[in-house]
């Protein structure tokens, strides 16, 4: 449907406003959902602006776990409080996607796919091996946030309002991101890096910038996670969430950086609530969900649509880029 | 010291098989198979079914084994790889979605925990003053058998020739008449398969789970990482050089050893961006 100006406009109060009021009413599975939705939109927002300069990261779980780790150090060891520490993570985590990005980011090839892997899961076993971050039972009992006025912290109200907040801000950046000239210079980049770099595009500049927006979000979300679920583990960072981030881009739609993250972490949280306690199956169906999305709805369910009448996908060649052999 | 040494040697020739695996299916797919580590773990599982449950003789479920992963592997590679038409980003979340499902089967059938496999020859024998397992040495054997096999292979027979002709270029191999097709799902067969015998012979010496897969995952990927992406003679080199770090590591820098791989690789990627024995025309962009 095309929607004017205005419209867009009111809808994009309308909702928002709409989702704000929902710890009134909805029950406190719901809200549960809504969170992990909002968590899935943020880290699948990571690696989809990453896929948009042309870089593969099979390695987005690493932030959640950096920023996750650093915020409950600081709260629980040092005793700061839950939003200095929750920013200084997100910080944190920016650093170390600067750090990673620098070294990696200017090799040709695959090899930013291969080491972000191996730098996520040897993080996780890092973590795993070293007591001070409570090794392989992990860390608990981080203090969270207190309460602010009538919202309470003690139920899920307060930190759903606390992921709806980071939700925003997030969609707004990668918005902003999108649809500025720094999105399309992603989007060239993306295309073809030489090419861009022969009109003058700094190309290093432009990956490392969304690495590190991808993964200061992730991180802040990963903290926000660690003081929601009050405890966490090596094996909740395991290379099944990086793919989770894949999973929800991919389904919602490649094409836009925020709304096809959201609608496909929409779909996730559903799913996931009654998928987790067969984590078995979970995979399982995963996988398959992967590969029919691949297969037949590449580009994801926001073209489903386009693709009904009969619009061809032109818009993003690069995601089809085929390799010289 | 010995035994550590015996460790170090049968561990790296464990990881001769999974790294020259991927070493091959990488030369088709031009992406790295991140289900790779699955295919081993999915080869140590078909074995167990076929030595346990259908009570097939030792040598013969382990061939067996092979060559039913192998399969898998050819009929993926020509299914599911090659209609993607060599995109890159479509190709990854294949192999990221046969990981997921594989994974799913195992534990969905097998359930979570670990398992192993007895051994085909139990009893020890004294090498050099330590006492050795002698599957061990027989686990030592076939993994040399099998890379000896592979390099008689590739050097010296026609379909050798054709697997590198069309890893180096795969429009010039089919313009010389080389049908690319089934040589590509031959190579990622025999990859799988490579993949699937490491994973048998782990399982004999120590055990296997459904989530093994991405540890031998990373391992592949460290040594060929090292040894140079197209290379079969570098990765048998990292190899040994990762398999020290895994196997004496624990002992110089206790749990985190491994990190010590990691930043092996680290210094090197610094000074040779290929790896040792890399060359530049293989998976570059």
């Amino acid at each position: 449907m095309q929607l004017n100006r205005s419209a867009k406009l009111v809808l994009g109060f309308m909702i928002p406003a709409l989702i704000a009021c929902a710890p009134l009413f909805l029950p406190s599975r719901w809200q549960h959902i809504l969170i992990m939705w909002a968590v899935w939109t943020i880290v699948g927002m990571g690696w989809l602006v990453m896929l948009r300069v042309g870089e593969f990261s099979a390695g987005q779980v690493v932030f959640l776990a950096i920023g996750a780790y650093a915020a409950s150090v600081l709260t629980l060891y040092f005793h700061w409080s839950f939003w200095s520490a929750w920013i200084v993570a997100g910080v944190v985590s920016a650093i170390f996607a600067l750090a990673i990005g620098v070294f990696v980011l200017r090799l040709r090839g695959l090899y930013f796919l291969v080491i972000t892997f191996v730098v996520a899961e040897m993080a996780r076993l890092a973590i795993a091996a070293t007591d001070y971050l409570g090794a392989s039972e992990g860390m608990w009992g981080m203090p969270g946030p207190a309460n602010i006025g009538p919202i309470s912290f003690s139920t899920k109200q307060g930190w759903f309002y606390l992921f709806f907040f980071i939700l925003i801000i997030a969609c707004l950046t990668f918005w902003r991101v999108e649809k500025s000239r720094i999105g399309r210079v992603y989007m060239y980049i993306g295309t073809s890096a030489d090419l861009a770099q022969s009109f003058g595009l700094h190309i290093m500049k432009y990956k490392v910038q969304a690495f590190v927006l991808g993964g200061f979000f992730t991180g802040l979300t990963g903290a926000a996670m660690a003081h929601y679920f009050g405890a966490i583990s090596p094996e909740g960072f395991v290379f099944y969430y990086s793919l989770v981030a894949q999973i929800v881009a991919i389904l919602g739609g490649i094409g836009h950086l925020v709304l096809g993250p959201l609608l496909g972490a929409f779909l996730y949280a559903g799913v996931d609530e009654y998928l987790a306690i067969i984590p078995g199956w979970r995979t399982l169906l995963m996988g398959l969900l992967l590969l029919i999305v691949i297969f037949f709805l590449p580009s994801g369910l926001l073209t489903l649509r386009g693709q009904f009448l009969g619009v061809k996908e032109r818009k993003f060649p690069w995601y089809f880029l085929r390799r010289r052999s | 010291m010995v035994s550590l040494s015996v460790y170090w040697v049968t561990l790296s020739l464990n990881y001769v098989l999974l790294a020259t695996g991927l070493t091959l299916t990488i030369s088709i797919m031009r992406v790295v198979n991140l289900a790779h580590g699955h295919f081993y773990m999915a080869g140590a599982f078909v074995f167990l079914v076929l030595f346990k449950q259908a009570h097939l003789y030792y040598g013969i479920a382990i061939l067996l084994s092979i060559v039913t992963v192998g399969g898998l592997g050819m009929l993926i590679e020509a299914k599911l790889y090659r209609p993607l038409g060599g995109r890159i980003a479509p190709s990854i979340v294949c192999m990221s979605g046969l990981l997921l499902i594989l994974e799913g089967i195992a534990v969905v059938v097998f359930g979570p925990d670990f398992r192993d496999i007895p051994p085909l020859l139990a009893g020890t024998v004294n090498v050099g003053g330590t006492v050795v397992g002698i599957e061990r040495i027989l686990v030592a054997c076939v993994a040399l058998l099998a890379m000896a096999g592979l390099f008689y292979l590739l050097r010296y027979t026609k379909l050798g020739k054709s697997m590198r002709a069309t890893a180096q270029d795969r429009e010039a191999a089919s313009l010389m008449g080389i049908n690319v097709g089934l040589v590509s799902s031959v190579s990622m067969g025999i990859g799988v398969a490579l993949a699937a015998l490491a994973g048998i012979q782990i399982s004999a010496v120590y055990y296997i789970s459904p989530f093994v897969g991405i540890g031998a995952l990373v391992t592949s990927i460290l040594v060929i990482t090292l040894g140079g992406m197209g290379s079969v003679m570098g990765a048998f080199i990292a190899a040994f050089v990762i398999g020290a770090c895994d196997s004496f590591g624990p002992m110089l820098v206790g749990r985190y050893y491994q990190l010590l791989g990691l930043g092996i690789i680290t210094l090197i990627l610094l000074l040779r961006p290929l790896g040792l024995l890399g060359t530049p025309f293989e998976v570059s962009d």
